[in-house]
């Protein structure tokens, strides 16, 4: 693109270049014209009448030469009027004016004036003024009578020329220029452009496909070199992307099996502690037993948080809505975690706009997790204060479903963030004072996590704090909202739930290989009255079921001989109602897409472990529930 | 033997004969008959007969010249003799009185005829208008400028001098046929030219050399009676153009220049400016035009022109003594007819 400038800048000096040139020409030629007219014409005039006079010897007759000498002027005269240029002669000697066919007197200043000998005669030319009037001029003596000629013509007619001459060169420089313009255009377009085009939109493709692309390009140029580099460069990113891809799935791999080998010993060590607890025990026995549990919850607390940033990072955190009423969800909240602002003399208050009787449309579980986070950090910063949280729409609902924005404000008095740790509070693994990490504990990955959810969502996270008067974390996400009917089969489910109880003596098999886990779960399930039956492997399971007088199946999902998955699938196949027995997964996978491989298995629900009492008995109501509710119809 | 010898004999007389027949030339007759001996006359018929041998190399050209000695009646008499004797092939007459009196022959109607030094064929009735053909089988060239063309002449001279008024100029002239009506034509133009005041100066036209010098006496008294009005004269064609010593004679007894001849030899006497066709000219032209007829062109298709060669004439001296430039282009054209 630099050569069109430079291309421009030429042409135009080019322009000028030729105008100079014409300039001069036409300069030359006026002046050639006028030295000929006189030096061919006058002179010639003047000339063959003396030599007549000669030839006839009347040289020396006054009347004749006068006569002659006034044929001349007369002939001069019918020349001014031919050509339009005027003829002045005078004396040599005394400067006199013989004869002029101007009205004005010649007062001509040849100073300056450019000498040329021209058919043997020496001629004086130039430009001067005479009369007020630019003029070119061109003199010479003719000696036998003592005369100076001279010839004038106005320079206007020459002016005017050269100026017709500068706009046409103008006009022509212009119009090249605009040519070569165009025509560079097409050529840089064809060229450079296109070329440039097809590399761009190669490089577009590598960006979505992550492919080795082929570029039509077969110029051997510069841009043909880019685009072989950008096609190389094209396939070792699909190589890049390849070993990433299988990276990243070994490491989820890796995180699944870990979730998996951490989480089933952590069971055991959360469900024995809970038995131990419910057994008598001395004073310093119970508080060792009640640590013991505290310590295993913290440790699947930070599992968990891992956990979560892991799948978010590597993408496989994906968002899952459901509807569901965000007043209630959000006054279990304060409910749960009202225990833990009482422990810190805290008042937990939470008032909502726009939310009673609103369906909202959302990830349920990471909205929970969000604020259970940013909650339980704003209890945890605040000692004799209050946590107030707010939660409205943007938008009023209304019964048909819309796009909203659900804003939930979370503001304590506690000790506040200080101005320059404030932007960091977000980053993994910090928190705002490292001795915060001492005295209050903590990953440094729950704001980090609740961020990343947030954003997940369609939102944000901001925060103000002042030190000393407490903080404010004010969550967005973009959300569905409607006016609720309270009919559907979900929210009768959902009350039942939560007010029914089960039903006493239910005979349930539970189906695990880990002998600690068998003995904790066996022994939250005969907290619920229930009868358990222990197998250690899937195939027992399944050849229990089709015995007969099983009520329900907590089904392990790694297991020797035969695993969960395969155990369920044979029972499904069982012949009527024994097809149709109730398998409950139990599994230390903590993936979402796992759980639905297992349902997709015929699984009619999964706990996840640890397993806790709640957990194992929200589940079997359900189960019952769905029951009812299938019977009823 | 001798029939050997007859042999040879017959072959050598048929060999002469038909050498003689291819060697021989054809023969042309052609009548010349002129008005009257004058130099212009004289000239202009001998320029003829030269041209025409030249120019008709493998022809016998028999010319036959009568001189009618100034008299149409002359003419018609040697017409009326020439009738009684063997057609010629081509007649010329030069002049017109000669002219006159062959173009009203009508013996002569089937033989081609030509003239010359005719100065108006119009005015004599040959031919309608100049460019238009004969039906009495006659053609034949004017040698006389336009009189609007010698008047533009003069009229350029006296434009070149300071003249403040119209120079009064005697038209001499005779009432011979071709001056008169020349003198005619002069002064109806007269009124188209500012410098130039024609004034008409005649004497009977007299036939023969006698008749001449009266002529001339009578013109010379003319002018001297009119000399104070005159600034100069004008020699118009016709036999008084070719009279002898009348410049001399007029200058000598009125001190009168001639400022516009028709003759050369005037110009070379005195005159300022003159305009003429030279006889040699005439001779040529007309030769040519005859060469046509004599190789069976019809003189009757030829049309009747004006000459196309005309010579200017300057005296210096003149113009001098009259303080009347001649203009240069002028002079340029006299080139070798500049006199002093």
């Amino acid at each position: 693109m630099i050569y069109i400038p430079i291309l421009l800048i030429g042409m135009a000096v080019t322009g000028y270049w030729a105008y100079l040139t014409a300039y001069d020409s036409v300069r030359e030629r006026e002046y050639q014209l006028l030295t000929q007219t006189l030096t061919l014409n006058v002179m010639e005039i003047i000339n063959e009448r003396r030599e007549l006079l000669i030839e006839s010897g009347l040289e020396n007759v006054p009347v004749f030469r006068d006569a002659y000498q006034k044929e001349v002027f007369e002939e001069l005269k019918s020349l001014q009027q031919a050509t339009n240029r005027h003829f002045a002669i005078s004396d040599r000697s005394t400067e006199t004016l013989v004869f002029s066919t101007m009205k004005a007197p010649v007062l001509l200043n040849v100073e300056g004036a450019s000498m040329a000998t021209i058919a043997n005669r020496t001629v004086a030319f130039g430009e001067s003024n005479v009369n007020d009037m630019d003029v070119l001029f061109a003199c010479s003596e003719f000696n036998p009578w003592n005369w100076k000629v001279t010839v004038l013509q106005p320079a206007e007619p020459l002016q005017s020329s050269l100026f017709t001459i500068a706009w046409l060169t103008v006009l022509v420089t212009l119009f090249a220029v605009v040519t070569v313009s165009l025509l560079m255009g097409r050529v840089t377009q064809i060229l450079v452009v296109s070329p440039i085009e097809k590399i761009k939109s190669a490089a577009s493709r590598i960006a979505v496909d992550h492919k080795k692309v082929t570029i039509d390009l077969q110029q051997n140029d510069e841009l043909g070199g880019l685009a072989r580099d950008v096609e190389a460069m094209s396939g070792e990113i699909e190589q890049y992307v390849a070993q990433a891809q299988q990276a990243n799935r070994a490491k989820t791999d890796f995180l699944a099996v870990m979730s998996h080998e951490i989480r089933t010993p952590l069971n055991g060590i959360q469900g024995l502690a809970a038995l131990l607890l419910e057994t008598p025990l001395s004073e310093k026995q119970h508080q060792y037993a009640s640590d013991l549990k505290s310590s295993a919850s913290i440790l699947a607390t930070v599992i968990n948080d891992v956990l979560d940033l892991s799948k978010i990072e590597s993408g496989m955190s994906e968002v899952d809505v459901t509807e569901f009423d965000l007043n209630v969800m959000l006054n279990e909240l304060i409910t749960l975690l009202g225990t833990n602002a009482s422990s810190n003399n805290t008042r937990l208050v939470y008032t909502s706009k726009n939310l009673e009787s609103v369906a909202v449309t959302s990830d349920i579980t990471k909205l929970r997790q969000i604020i259970i986070n940013l909650v339980s950090n704003a209890i945890k910063f605040t000692h004799k204060g209050t946590v107030r949280i707010t939660a409205k729409l943007k938008q009023p609902s209304t019964e048909t479903v819309g796009a909203n924005r659900l804003v939930i404000a979370v503001k304590d008095s506690g000790i506040g963030i200080e101005p320059d740790r404030l932007e960091h509070i977000f980053d993994k693994f910090t928190q705002s004072d490292s001795s915060i990490t001492r005295e209050y504990g903590g990953t440094g990955l729950g704001l980090a996590i609740a961020r990343q959810l947030a954003q997940l969502l369609g939102g944000d996270i901001k925060v103000v704090s002042k030190v000393g008067e407490g903080s404010c974390f004010t969550v967005t996400a973009n959300v569905q909202s409607r006016l609720k009917v309270e009919s559907s089969t979900d929210s009768v489910l959902v009350k039942k739930a939560r007010d029914a109880s089960l039903p006493s003596g239910l005979k349930v098999l539970l189906a695990e290989d880990n002998a600690i886990n068998a003995v904790v779960a066996q022994a939250l399930l005969e907290q619920l009255n229930c009868i358990v039956e222990h197998v250690d492997n899937g195939l027992k399971a399944a050849a229990r079921v089709e015995e007969g007088g099983i009520d329900v199946v907590f089904m392990d999902v790694h297991m020797p001989v035969m695993d969960g998955i395969e155990a369920t699938k044979r029972i499904r196949k069982l012949n009527g109602d024994l097809g149709q027995t109730p398998v409950i997964g139990l599994t230390a996978e903590a993936f979402k897409e796992r759980h639905i491989v297992f349902k997709a298995a015929g699984m009619d629900d999964i706990v996840t472990k640890p397993v806790t009492v709640e957990a194992l008995q929200e589940s079997l109501v359900k189960l019952a529930l769905k029951q009812d509710v299938t019977d009823n119809k | 033997m001798t029939r050997i010898i007859a042999f040879t004999l017959y072959a050598f007389f048929s060999l002469s004969l038909s050498t003689g027949l291819v060697l021989a030339k054809e023969v042309y007759n052609v009548v010349i008959i002129e008005t009257l001996p004058v130099p212009i006359v004289t000239e202009s018929r001998i320029a003829f007969e030269k041209e025409l041998a030249r120019i008709m190399p493998n022809h016998d050209i028999n010319v036959t010249a009568y001189d009618a000695e100034g008299s149409e009646l002359r003419a018609k008499a040697i017409l009326a003799d020439l009738a009684k004797e063997p057609t010629p092939d081509l007649m010329v007459s030069v002049a017109t009185l000669a002219t006159r009196a062959l173009n009203a022959s009508s013996e002569f109607l089937e033989v081609p005829k030509l003239f010359m030094a005719v100065s108006s064929p119009v005015e004599e009735g040959i031919v309608p208008v100049i460019g238009a053909s004969s039906d009495r089988n006659i053609t034949g060239e004017s040698h006389v400028l336009d009189a609007k063309v010698k008047l533009d002449m003069l009229e350029g001279v006296l434009r070149a001098s300071d003249q403040n008024k119209p120079l009064t100029i005697g038209l001499i002239h005779s009432m011979y046929p071709s001056s008169s009506n020349l003198v005619n034509q002069l002064l109806a133009l007269n009124g188209n030219y500012k410098q130039i005041n024609l004034v008409a100066v005649s004497t009977p036209y007299l036939e023969g050399d006698e008749g001449l010098v009266a002529m001339t006496d009578n013109i010379v008294e003319k002018l001297q009676q009119n000399e104070d009005k005159l600034d100069g004269y004008w020699l118009s064609s016709g036999p008084l153009a070719e009279a002898n010593g009348l410049v001399a004679k007029v200058k000598e007894k009125t001190g009168l220049f001639p400022l516009f001849a028709e003759s050369i030899s005037s110009v070379k006497e005195g005159a300022l400016i003159g305009v003429v066709s030279e006889p040699v000219s005439i001779g040529k032209s007309a030769a040519r035009k005859a060469k046509l007829i004599l190789e069976n062109s019809s003189a009757k298709d030829m049309p009747v022109g004006k000459m196309d060669t005309y010579t200017v004439a300057v005296n210096v001296s003149t113009a001098i003594k009259l303080q009347l430039p001649i203009p240069s282009n002028y002079l340029k054209l006299a080139k070798k007819h500049v006199y002093q």
